[in-house]
């Protein structure tokens, strides 16, 4: 029988999180698993900014910091749930918020920035569920990921 | 091994293997996460049904019969693998081949049968090119598997 103090492997968990309902199964069983095996989290949600929107947004005469500090609080409210309901578990958790282009990349980045030797995440995003194939994103990070990657399927309503 | 350990995590981790790299190092990877949990793990191959039309050359000239002893004999190579590695580490070990076209059917099933609660194995297998997307059978595991997958590179 391990002894979770003692265990070597998966001491410290990646969690991305886009606020979905798809992505609270991964971040409630994230904070179950670092209890159970004494790690600790790095909660991560990307503000991402769609570059090809830009000129679009700006000839509608959008003003951009408007939906910078939009994104930037979404974010934040994203890692805000993470970190409560690890504080909730006893786990450790820093919170972190990123711009980027493209979620996949900011995940991978932050796993290996952080040192993450594990990534929890769902296998769809906020963009909904495909009975053929995972999320884009999380088929990027699966291919990208030099960690392991523990996937969640969301719970279906059918089932 | 009809006792699984009480660790709170997981008790009986699922290892699929189609031989590839990437899967025997998911098949390591697995074997010393159960290690460090006192789970135990279950080895997984599946085979193809026979058929009479087929690009498998190992199909073409030969009987059913024949073709099941093939398999059969490849699949506990196969498995060899996983057994080789549970007893070296001291994991309680079973193994078990199922015969299906569908992998990504066999891994679920199996999973449910043998009451696994983690699926461990390779994002591409032995078709897949590794790099640029997860294998298509990993897809399929993840998207319709109602218990975590860890995934391995």
């Amino acid at each position: 029988m391990a002894n979770p103090a003692n265990t070597q492997l998966y001491k410290r968990i990646l969690v991305p999180t886009d606020g979905s309902d798809v992505s609270a199964a991964a971040e409630h069983a994230a904070v179950e698993f670092a209890r159970a095996h004494g790690s600790e989290i790095v909660a991560l949600s990307v503000a991402q900014t769609y570059p090809t929107y830009a000129a679009a947004e700006a000839s509608m005469a959008v003003d951009p910091a408007l939906d910078t500090e939009g994104l930037r609080a979404w974010a934040e409210r994203n890692v805000r749930r993470v970190s409560a309901a690890a504080a909730g578990a006893g786990v450790a958790c820093t919170p972190l918020t990123v711009f980027s282009h493209s979620a996949s990349d900011a995940i991978l980045d932050s796993a290996r920035d952080h040192g993450c030797d594990l990534i929890f995440m769902g296998s769809h995003g906020r963009r909904g569920l495909s009975r053929l194939l995972a999320g884009s994103e999380t088929q990027k990070v699966l291919a990208g990921a030099e960690v392991p990657v523990m996937v969640l399927r969301p719970k279906l309503k059918s089932s | 091994m009809d006792q699984p350990a009480s660790n709170p995590l997981y008790r009986r981790i699922l290892l699929p293997t189609d031989g590839s790299e990437a899967s025997q190092r998911a098949i390591l990877a697995g074997v010393g996460f159960a290690r460090e949990l006192g789970a135990d793990v279950v080895g997984l191959t599946a085979t193809p049904a026979f058929r009479v039309l087929s690009a498998d050359p190992g199909m073409i000239e030969d009987t059913a019969d024949g073709y099941a002893e093939a398999s059969r004999e490849r699949g506990e190579r196969l498995l060899d693998a996983v057994e080789r590695a549970a007893a070296e580490a001291g994991v309680p070990c079973r193994l078990e081949q199922a015969v299906s076209d569908e992998p990504w059917q066999a891994i679920i099933d199996t999973a449910h049968r043998f009451g696994c609660d983690l699926i461990v194995m390779a994002s591409h297998g032995r078709r897949g090119l590794g790099g640029l997307l997860p294998g298509s059978e990993t897809q399929k595991v993840l998207v319709h598997s109602a218990i975590p997958v860890l995934v391995h590179r």
